[in-house]
């Protein structure tokens, strides 16, 4: 094949790959980031394309990735049906659309809003097909229809040539832009050419992208995916049936950029397509392209820097595939070349065999017509015989399926529409003999108006009034509540100390949880990003690698380290021989599993002993857990650990890797020389390390002595460093990288103090402190869930939040940060105890951590906290078990704990709980606002008092940062309810994990993009209302409004109507909502009007 | 009464049942409710018949084709398009009945009838279906048709073994053997309502009682042809099959298929034991039911292409039920009766597996691939949100569900319906312990 490389200069080419770059990254606007399942974020799966109003999303979404933006319109009338839609919310929202026109027919007048209504409440609009020639019984009702289908004898239907014509028209227009020439075979063909090339990638993505999973990985992975590709798919015997597939890969372009435009040439795509053309390419795998996309952007990650791989790449192997496909198919069906240009000629000038072939595929024809046209497309294919030749036949079968249908089309479409008008006669209660009786005009008019509002239009207007039910329904909650709104200045009165202060994340799930705890006692509750404003990476004691501990559009800065406690030296080498021991275990079986040979042994011999998990885990799952987790502590042993906090001095620095050399120095000497403890002198160690460090200076007379004294020759001493330096990586630029690393960890104690500060101010917490202040995180446990991280915390980056409380905890214990705190004005008093700890959203269970921390003085409360957690999360799972579709009945209490233990445990449970399923609002503002409110766990609730933020700094980090973060999960769980096949992960029966990375649909398939549908949905109807989310901000509008005018991504929030804004301005205590159009209309809800 | 007149009792009671149907067309239900009755009483005629002449011929045959015919007509919506079908159902039940009943020459002059009336009911029903052009499966059923009249006549004129070979051309033409299979597959795929559904248990039944009548005069030539004709028919139907992309010439080139094995079983054993009618009758009747279960379809839906429907398990979950039962039955799955008889042929002493018996399965493993994506393509799939979709009603359910329990009679207890004692004697020297006997 030809190159690029043969015709172009040097800096031209190099100018075409940088367009060709820019273009793909344009194109890849259709297709979100998919993160690896480990660290799963909640994302809005059309995110990059924000910056265009939702309506307008929705539309490309369908248009590249073929999802449906909207709940169908059954699930919206059943809606209706059951109350949560109601009709005034439906006239509201169809009133933009309608006109003031209306229909006199005998003594009735029907406007053009009747008719709209009307079309959205009796699926006037469903477009069933009429059969052409059904022979059923005859049904006493079509009498009626058969008659007023009879009045409407005037009425026009196109004929096959004029639906040709319109079908070629709109396919010229689509052609590159809407569609691509591989899907144009298959609609014209019956091809499955997209599937096939889909399969294709797919087998390739999975081997290139493994991430560990498998136990044979691809070779050749370190080229980077196209050049691997290329190396491997030229060994294949024959790739897709395409002919000298080896010689015409092995000629490929060494550049993908270059490739990518070979393939572009040869299909002839105009240049001002090429960007859709090559976006619809990437959409055909979402899943896929979405994590190489992803994966392309995170330059550090060491998958990525180990094999890299970047759209370009994956476009040139997708491309590859097309070109020849195409070009098969076109030359081999139809006898053309399969390039845009040829396949737009075929269309002009073979309208008549482009028409029944496009209608064959797409099973339109009746069977008769479909085996003819079969025929004449075999002689084509067979035959070789010129498709201009057979034109005449062509055309005559095009005529001769009108003359035999067309008059029995035109009859079913006539009967469509009498039965729409009939429909349209009882929703209005109109007895059909006025439609008898009315002229055929006026039935056009009516026609025409349902026509004008197809089912495909409702989605918005229905989105509007689910919406509207909703808000109403809050707002009067909302209004109802005893709180008053404050005025501007703090309260002078000292109010109540409480007993404690707990801290929740904003996660919806934490509403109930608050609610209860409020409820046993005197027990504040704030919310706050679970994060709490520490920004960290954090390694857990034990673990070989780092979670990034905070949000995914944030960066860190900070490492964390959990160390054991220091009085623990003397047991630690026992736990962690122990640990090894277990994970060495862990590593024999999983190698003898994984090996070729071992597992025909391994069966017969061990396989017994995988019984009795399989039979624990079944039958008594909550049994069986506590029972492993007991042995587990019995073997190994728990040790208490703290937090690295604060910075190292840079001698503490020095030391902490010196230590680190010495150690493996001291190995190396064992290993190497076979010498014992009592032979190896620290001194010698400590001389051969700095000897390792400084290659330039002289030998020092003492470690020529001392290696002597160890039998050791110079020559060895020698060869010995420099393995050192070699091998160990003990030399002066390793050290200096591993201090640099080191002095990460942890922070300074102006950090420090920030943190804890930012963390306060941000939720008005900077008074009044109880003794006890907790900050609770959240986690959870559930069993044989890919998608467990999607139940943990999303402001912790999809990890559960304990580090991060453990951390603010312990810096808001320091004395010199509440020094720092009370410079800043922050008095906190010295009674008052910081207090970390974590629930477990799946069992409700309260874990508090660092308690000998706890001075002897806070016993007390620490145990009355305890006792209100327990209760409050008994009150919790009671809460959450009635949300459970298979509980009909009531719980007690310690049932209802029970019930979420036993499902937290269950390895077959799909819905071990609905994570953040529901989630409707985001409310910025006090407390006191939504006290007592019962918010059945659908608002994300975030503190925030105005009074402490004059500049409106916090309020702006709040609205750019939590709110963002919530719009995701809100946009993820909205798509994946509308459209779970699309936009969604698909039922968790059929998943499969693949690659370490993502999920599956059983063995082979695109990656699954959201949500589980048992995740979003509760049997046929969604669970998760799909709404878009509600701000609602307790802050003047005049500031809300000069944040929007400062921030894009709050104008593309508000203007684009991804999220509804409505503001409580403490001026005059009124409810206002921000339209997209910029101003503020006042809350009215149903008692005002 | 005497065994003569049972044949033209038969005859004049459908004949009648026709006539009188026809009188009632212009009251769709009451012509639908006296072809049903006329079903029923050839049905209580047969009955009697063997009470009285206990060496009745024809059995079980006898009683299957008007419970078959009942079932066909059951289901039938009541529309004027099907008047044709319902009158022919009952006309050529009444010759498939005398042909069995009848003896010589009267059967070769039912047979010519049937043939002649099959052959017209074809030509004109796709002349006023299809004005224009004839299709060529047409054109071959007819040509099939008239060589099977053909030489129906010459079994009358010709000296053994003229008429032999002529008795089994005409008997192919029925009992589907290739290359004589046209007039099977175009009945099945051309004729209108319930009758492909009837003829495919109808015309095989006469053919296999006419095969069974002249098997003893067949020369080891003559079976040794039928054999290779068989497995070749059988592979060509299997490919067919395979290929098609509708229901209808898919269930008709698998029946084709699956009675062709009949055919090589015959003549590779030269015998038809009980078995073997099991077989057929299994065959028939799951071939049957399938095509009344997309006649449903088609009712409801129009001549459709078959990838325009699907995804029907949850819309239709008693259609998709009763279908993926049928397709279970129709591709030898226990415990329907197309499995038992199958393992009875196998098991019969008269057969000793040979090379051809590779042929044989992979027909057979072919066929569970074809009947099953027909099933899988109605009952999985998205659903067409622009389709109205409509449960089978009742008579549609009772009629499938019979059928399937017919099925599954035939496949655990067939001994009361097909006693091999008092029937005729072995009819070849290779088994003369337990063959089927007109």
């Amino acid at each position: 094949m030809e190159s690029l490389n043969t015709g172009d200069s040097r800096p031209d080419l190099e100018a075409r790959r940088m367009e060709l770059r820019g273009t793909i990254r344009l194109a890849s606007e259709v297709i979100a980031q998919y993160w690896p399942m480990r660290t799963f974020v909640h994302h809005n799966p059309l995110h990059s394309l924000e910056y265009l109003p939702f309506a307008e999303t929705v539309r490309r979404g369908r248009q590249y990735v073929g999802g449906s933006g909207y709940l169908p319109g059954e699930m919206y009338r059943r809606y209706l049906k059951s109350g949560r839609i109601l009709v005034r919310h439906i006239d509201d929202a169809v009133a933009p659309l309608a006109r003031e026109h209306d229909v006199s027919l005998g003594p009735c007048r029907i406007s053009h809003r009747e008719v709209l209504r009307a079309c959205l409440t009796h699926e006037l609009c469903v477009s069933a097909e009429e059969p052409l020639d059904r022979l059923m019984d005859f049904d006493p009702n079509e009498e009626q229809v058969e008659s007023l289908a009879e009045r409407l004898i005037s009425f026009s239907f196109p004929t096959v040539k004029e639906q040709m014509a319109t079908m070629i028209r709109e396919d010229l227009a689509a052609l590159g832009r809407h569609t691509t020439l591989s899907s144009w075979c298959d609609r014209t063909l019956g091809t499955q050419i997209v599937q096939q090339i889909n399969d294709e990638l797919i087998k390739w993505c999975e081997a290139f992208l493994d991430e560990g999973h498998a136990t044979w990985s691809m070779p050749k992975r370190d080229e980077g995916l196209y050049a691997a590709w290329k190396r491997l798919a030229e060994k294949e015997w024959a790739t897709c049936g395409i002919a000298e597939s080896r010689r015409k890969i092995a000629s490929l372009p060494d550049h993908p950029e270059d490739a990518v435009l070979d393939c572009l040439e040869a299909l002839a795509i105009p240049v001002e397509f090429r960007q859709d053309y090559l976006a619809l390419q990437l959409a055909a795998l979402p899943g896929w392209a979405g994590f190489i996309k992803w994966r392309a952007e995170e330059h550090g990650y060491p998958w990525q820097q180990a094999h890299p791989v970047g759209l370009v790449k994956f476009l040139a192997v997708r491309l590859w595939y097309v070109r020849e496909l195409v070009g098969k198919a076109c030359r081999e069906e139809l006898g053309i070349q399969g390039n845009y240009r040829a396949v737009s000629t075929y269309m002009e000038q073979h309208p008549n065999a482009y028409f029944m072939r496009k209608e064959r595929a797409a099973a339109r024809l009746p069977a008769v017509y479909a085996e003819r046209v079969d025929r004449l497309h075999a002689r084509t294919r067979d035959s070789r015989e010129e498709a201009s030749a057979l034109s005449h036949e062509w055309e005559q079968l095009t005529t001769r399926y009108q003359m035999e249908y067309g008059p029995r089309h035109e009859q079913a479409a006539r009967r469509t529409i009498a039965r729409r008008l009939l429909m349209l006669a009882q929703a209005l209660e109109i007895v059909p003999t006025v439609f008898m009786e009315s002229s055929s005009a006026q039935l056009k008019v009516l026609a025409d108006w349902i026509d004008g509002f197809p089912e495909s239009a409702h989605g918005p207007v229905w989105l509007k009034a689910l919406e509207a039910g909703y808000q109403d329904q809050l707002f009067d909650m909302l209004l109802r509540a005893p709180a008053p709104p404050q005025s501007a200045a703090p309260e002078d009165q000292p109010p109540v100390r409480p007993h404690s202060q707990s801290v929740f994340c904003i996660d919806v799930r934490s509403e109930p949880f608050r609610r209860h705890l409020e409820s046993t006692g005197a027990n504040d509750t704030y919310g706050f990003a679970g994060f709490f404003a520490v920004f960290i990476r954090y390694r857990a004691w034990g673990k070989e690698h780092e979670t990034e501990q905070f949000p995914v559009i944030m960066r860190a800065k900070n490492e964390v380290r959990e160390i054991p406690r220091s009085y623990l030296d003397h047991y630690l080498s026992k736990h962690q021989s122990r640990a090894k021991l277990i994970h060495a275990g862990h590593t024999l079986l999983h190698d003898l599993k994984e090996n070729v040979v071992t597992p025909y042994v391994m069966v017969e011999s061990l396989g017994w002993f995988y019984g009795l998990p399989i039979v624990g885990k079944t039958i008594v799952p909550d049994w069986y857990k506590r029972m492993t987790g007991w042995i587990r502590e019995f073997f190994v042993p728990p040790i208490a650990t703290s937090v690295t906090v604060d910075k190292l001095s840079p001698a503490e620095t020095e030391e902490m890797v010196g230590s680190e050399h010495r150690a493996v120095i001291w190995k190396a000497l064992r290993d190497r020389f076979g010498l014992r403890g009592s032979r190896i002198d620290p001194e010698f160690v400590e001389a051969l390390r700095r000897r390792s460090l400084d290659e330039d200076a002289p030998v020092e007379p003492f470690l020529s002595q001392a290696a002597k004294r160890a039998d050791l020759t110079p020559e060895q001493l020698t060869a010995f460093v420099h393995e050192l330096r070699e091998d160990h990586r003990i030399n002066r630029r390793a050290a200096a990288r591993q201090k640099e690393k080191i002095t990460r960890t942890g922070f300074t104690l102006e950090e420090q103090v920030i943190t804890v500060e930012t963390a306060l101010r941000m939720m008005g917490l900077v008074r009044n402190f109880a003794r006890l202040v907790f900050f609770c995180a959240h986690g959870s446990t559930t069993e044989n869930n890919p998608f467990e991280s999607a139940l943990d915390c999303g402001a912790c980056g999809g990890n559960e939040g304990k580090p991060n409380a453990r951390v603010i905890a312990a810096m808001a214990n320091r004395p010199p940060v509440r020094e720092g705190l009370a410079r800043r004005g922050i008095e906190l008093p010295s009674d008052t105890h910081f207090l970390a700890g974590q629930v477990d959203t799946t069992t409700d269970d309260v874990q508090l951590f660092d308690l000998e921390d706890v001075p002897p003085t806070h016993r007390k409360d620490v145990s009355r906290l305890l006792e209100d957690l327990r209760e409050a999360a008994q009150l919790t799972s009671r809460e959450r078990c009635t949300r459970f579709p298979e509980i009909k009945t009531a719980l007690s209490p310690s049932q209802a704990l029970a019930c979420v233990r036993k499902r937290s445990a269950d390895w077959s449970q799909v819905r071990p709980e609905w994570g953040l399923s529901g989630n409707t609002t985001f409310f910025i503002g006090r407390r006191d606002l939504t006290k007592g409110l019962n918010l059945a766990g659908r608002v994300f609730l975030h503190s925030y008092d105005h009074r402490e933020d004059p500049t409106d700094r916090l309020l702006e980090v709040v609205l750019t940062g939590p709110q963002v973060v919530a719009q995701w999960i809100n946009m993820e769980h909205y798509f994946s309810a509308v459209d779970n096949e699309v936009y969604g992960g698909g039922s968790k029966i059929y998943h499969n994990v693949v690659g370490r990375l993502g999920i599956m649909s059983g063995p082979w398939s695109d990656l699954r993009l959201g949500l589980a549908r048992q995740t979003v949905m509760n049997d046929d109807m969604p669970y998760h209302e799909p709404m878009r989310l509600l701000t609602l901000v307790e802050a003047s509008r005049a500031r809300i409004e000069k944040l929007i005018a400062r921030h894009e991504i709050l104008q593309h929030f508000y203007h684009n109507e991804w999220v509804r804004l409505a503001a409580l301005d403490p001026e005059d205590g009124t409810w206002y909502c921000y339209m997209p159009w910029g101003v503020w209309q006042r809350v009215r809800t149903f008692q005002d009007e | 009464m005497q065994a003569w007149m049972t044949p033209w009792l038969l005859i004049a009671i459908c004949s009648i049942g026709a006539a009188f149907a026809f009188l009632m067309r212009s009251s769709l239900s009451r012509m639908k409710t006296v072809a049903l009755s006329t079903t029923v009483t050839s049905l209580l005629a047969v009955i009697a018949s063997s009470a009285l002449n206990e060496s009745l011929p024809g059995m079980p045959f006898l009683w299957l084709l008007p419970l078959a015919a009942f079932l066909s007509l059951l289901g039938q919506p009541v529309h004027q398009e099907n008047r044709i079908a319902w009158l022919m159902t009952l006309v050529l039940l009444g010759i498939g009945l005398g042909i069995l009943t009848a003896q010589e020459p009267v059967r070769q002059v039912l047979l010519v009838a049937l043939l002649g009336a099959l052959g017209a009911l074809l030509y004109r029903h796709h002349v006023s279906r299809h004005q224009s052009s004839m299709m060529p499966d047409v054109w071959r059923g007819l040509g099939a048709f008239l060589v099977g009249m053909v030489s129906a006549v010459l079994t009358l004129v010709l000296p053994f073994p003229g008429s032999a070979v002529a008795t089994l051309v005409a008997c192919a033409t029925l009992l589907p053997l290739f290359p004589l299979h046209g007039g099977f597959i175009a009945v099945l795929t051309g004729l209108p309502g319930n009758l492909p559904a009837f003829l495919i248990l109808l015309l095989p039944a006469l053919g296999f009682h006419t095969l069974v009548l002249v098997l003893p005069n067949l020369t080891a030539t003559m079976l040794r042809t039928a054999m290779l004709l068989a497995l070749t028919g059988a592979c060509y139907a299997s490919l067919r099959a395979l290929i098609q992309s509708q229901p209808l010439p898919r269930l008709g080139y698998a029946g084709l298929s699956f009675l062709s094995l009949l055919w090589w079983y015959v003549a590779d054993t030269g015998a038809a034991p009980q078995s073997a009618a099991v077989y057929l009758s299994a065959v028939s009747l799951s071939m049957s039911g399938l095509l009344l279960a997309w006649y449903s379809i088609r009712a409801r839906y129009g001549d459709i292409d078959l990838r325009a429907v699907g995804g029907l398990a949850y819309p239709m979950p008693r259609f998709s039920t009763l279908l993926a039962l049928l397709g279970l039955a129709a591709l030898g799955m226990p415990p329907f009766g197309v499995f038992s008889g199958f393992i009875g042929l196998l098991l019969n002493p008269a057969f000793s597996p040979s090379g051809s018996f590779i042929i044989v399965m992979i027909i057979w493993l072919s066929a569970s691939w074809y009947v099953m994506d027909l099933v899988q393509e109605l009952v999985f799939g998205p659903q067409r949100s622009d389709m109205r979709y409509e449960d089978l009603r009742r008579t549609e359910f009772v009629s499938l569900l019979t059928l399937i329990l017919l099925l599954l009679i035939l496949g655990i207890a067939p001994s009361p319906f097909f006693q091999p004692d008092g029937l005729m004697p072995p009819v070849t020297a290779a088994t003369k312990s337990v063959t089927w006997n007109p």
